[in-house]
């Protein structure tokens, strides 16, 4: 099994496609680390004064509120979010760190699967649309299946392949961002930890940044997984590559179509919709989805449920198709 | 006669409400080199799937090595190297790294081995190229090398004298003499080419719209039927008067007639009573092509 998954990993590498995508990475990369190095000036201690002043105003807004004889709830919970963001400012004073800057190599790498991960959707799409009907295409299919292996394992090493290609380029695209940024912008800036204000503990909560970004991968984890399952699946189905690579893509685009809507249908059936399910980051901190009908645990289920449908339709196809002259 | 080591029994395929393939049953022996022989779409390369695992039998079994294909895939075909239709290779990696993508899946294949079989088959000079930059015969060869990597003792190839010169089907037919011969391979090979299968086998077996018509020796295959012979003669109005005979005139001397091996003493007696002036009475060199077109009658898809 492992040779097996060693062998398609040493077919991946060896495709241009890989160096293509890796180019166009870091040239985009490199413009957009200039773009924040000329937008933002993030040195200087500017941000010290701009935390003071904020912090005495807080301190005013606080007093006010102290002063009512009886809060409502609403005053009551902006009263704590008052005191946690005194609180903040109070370690950006302290501790002389920048926590809420945006122009600096930390920022980008904060958010960056937001600014980067179309890289990371388009090439697992590319990778796990081609690896099955790219085979059968060129009938190099009949080559693996003629080897002392199961189809069922075949289908396993191709598809775990694929799944160390979407670690891997999230892995590389971080270091490329640390290696970039840090010499267009800072690598100061990788030091100060991320504050984040957790709503269910009503407290701040202090993340090494590097902590934080495998928090943020594993959160969009399932987009990636469900996309590429799908991708996958319509390889191995279709045979055709060109559908395969379209099909996920269009899925993408339209689950940011149907996010658009979803505030003004809000029907009960559109919380089975995956594309509404599957980016856990609504979930991150504490945080809770604004509409009551998805949880945690539902979003979960409907993600296990949509993936083991895909993978499943893709296994029975592929266990059970008949080798077709070409 | 060696050990069976390739067994087929009424091997039969429907897709959906059309049968593929009729009870064929063939036999692969240690050291034989057997041409499955038919016209195309008779069911050549079905067969060969069917064999190797690569579409599912509706009945009938194979056991390769005393291993029942189907409930015990593995062990069956951990001892079989094939082609099937053309060699499945990929393009952008060089013949070397093809063959060590081949080499890791099986334990008992080293650096050595590599060499070994890329020098039998003789690419060592080009085995670093890429192979989008071979040509169809390099292709071939690497194809083989590929299929006998792992040290196999069935070889399955499917049509493996395409695109090569004739001293390339000459270095195969070679090759596959020696593996047969020294290691003990049982081979199957299909083929359009007839001429070529006749130098390469002892057994042929003859496939026709999904049936097996004949599994047979080619030696026998070649003398059992009756055969054609040229005659010249003198003047061949003469021969119109025999009735006893079909000849076929084709100009004032020469004629030829089917006949079968025993009457030809007799014809000749016959000649000479009616006066015909013979020069000369030779037997058509027939090959593999006339018997199997004669078995088939020509090449027709039902």
């Amino acid at each position: 099994m492992n040779k097996l998954i060693k062998n398609e990993l040493t077919k991946l590498i060896k495709k241009k496609s890989l160096y293509i995508m890796l180019i166009i990475l870091i040239i985009f990369m490199i413009i957009n680390n200039i773009l924040y190095s000329r937008s933002y000036n993030s040195k200087g201690d500017k941000y010290i004064e701009d935390a003071e002043a904020q912090y005495e105003q807080l301190l005013e807004y606080k007093e006010s509120l102290e002063s009512l004889e009886k809060m409502s709830k609403e005053e009551e919970e902006s009263y704590n979010i008052i005191i946690k963001q005194m609180e903040k400012n109070k370690y950006i004073i302290d501790n002389k760190q920048n926590v809420d800057a945006v122009g600096d190599n930390r920022f980008i790498l904060r958010t960056i699967f937001a600014q980067y991960d179309i890289f990371i959707i388009i090439y697992i799409i590319m990778i796990a649309g081609t690896i099955m009907s790219e085979e059968f295409n060129k009938g190099t299919i009949k080559l693996l299946l003629i080897k002392p292996y199961s189809r069922t394992q075949i289908f396993l090493a191709k598809f775990i392949a694929c799944v160390i290609v979407l670690l891997c380029s999230a892995l590389i695209m971080v270091l490329l961002q640390v290696i970039i940024g840090g010499i267009i912008l800072d690598f100061s800036s990788l030091t100060v930890p991320i504050v984040e204000y957790n709503s269910t503990t009503q407290d701040l909560q202090f993340i090494n940044l590097f902590a934080y970004i495998g928090l943020d991968f594993l959160a969009r984890l399932p987009i990636y997984l469900i996309l590429l399952a799908l991708s996958f699946a319509c390889s191995t189905i279709l045979m055709n590559t060109a559908t395969s690579i379209v099909i996920p893509i269009l899925v993408y685009l339209f689950s940011g179509t149907i996010e658009g809507f979803l505030n003004g249908i809000n029907a009960k059936w559109m919380r089975f919709i995956i594309t509404l399910n599957w980016n856990f980051e609504t979930y991150l901190f504490g945080r809770k989805p604004e509409i009551s009908a998805f949880s945690l645990e539902f979003s979960v289920f409907i993600c296990i449920l949509y993936f083991a449908v895909i993978i499943g339709a893709a296994y029975y196809n592929f266990k059970r198709r008949d080798i077709k002259n070409i | 006669m060696g050990k069976l080591i390739l067994k087929c029994t009424n091997l039969t395929k429907k897709i959906g409400k059309k049968q593929v393939l009729e009870d064929v049953s063939l036999y692969v022996h240690e050291g034989d080199i057997v041409g499955f022989i038919g016209p195309n779409g008779a069911g050549k390369t079905t067969t060969i799937k069917l064999v190797l695992g690569l579409q599912k039998i509706t009945s009938g079994e194979v056991i390769i090595n005393g291993y029942n294909l189907k409930e015990d895939f593995k062990k069956a075909i951990k001892n079989v190297g094939a082609i099937v239709e053309s060699p499945d290779l990929y393009m952008y990696l060089s013949g070397y790294e093809n063959l060590k993508l081949i080499a890791n899946l099986y334990d008992n294949v080293d650096e050595k081995r590599i060499e070994e079989v890329v020098e039998l088959v003789g690419l060592t000079n080009r085995i670093k190229d890429k192979v989008s930059r071979y040509s169809l015969g390099m292709r071939q060869r690497l194809g083989i090398a590929q299929a006998i990597l792992h040290r196999p003792n069935v070889l399955i190839l499917d049509e493996p004298t395409n695109g090569l010169d004739p001293e390339g089907i000459k270095e195969m037919r070679e090759l596959l003499e020696k593996l047969a011969k020294e290691e003990g391979m049982g081979i199957l090979i299909s083929s359009h080419n007839l001429a070529e299968l006749e130098t390469f086998c002892n057994k042929a077996c003859i496939i026709q719209n999904g049936k097996l018509i004949e599994e047979t020796s080619l030696k026998k295959l070649k003398e059992e039927t009756i055969s054609n012979y040229i005659l010249e003669v003198k003047d061949t109005k003469l021969l119109k008067k025999m009735k006893k005979y079909e000849f076929d005139i084709k100009n004032e001397t020469i004629c030829s007639i089917v006949l079968e091996k025993e009457k030809v003493p007799e014809l000749i007696k016959d000649l000479v009573n009616e006066n015909v002036l013979i020069y000369f009475i030779k037997k058509d060199a027939r090959t593999l092509e006339d018997a199997f077109l004669r078995k088939t009658g020509g090449n027709v898809i039902e």
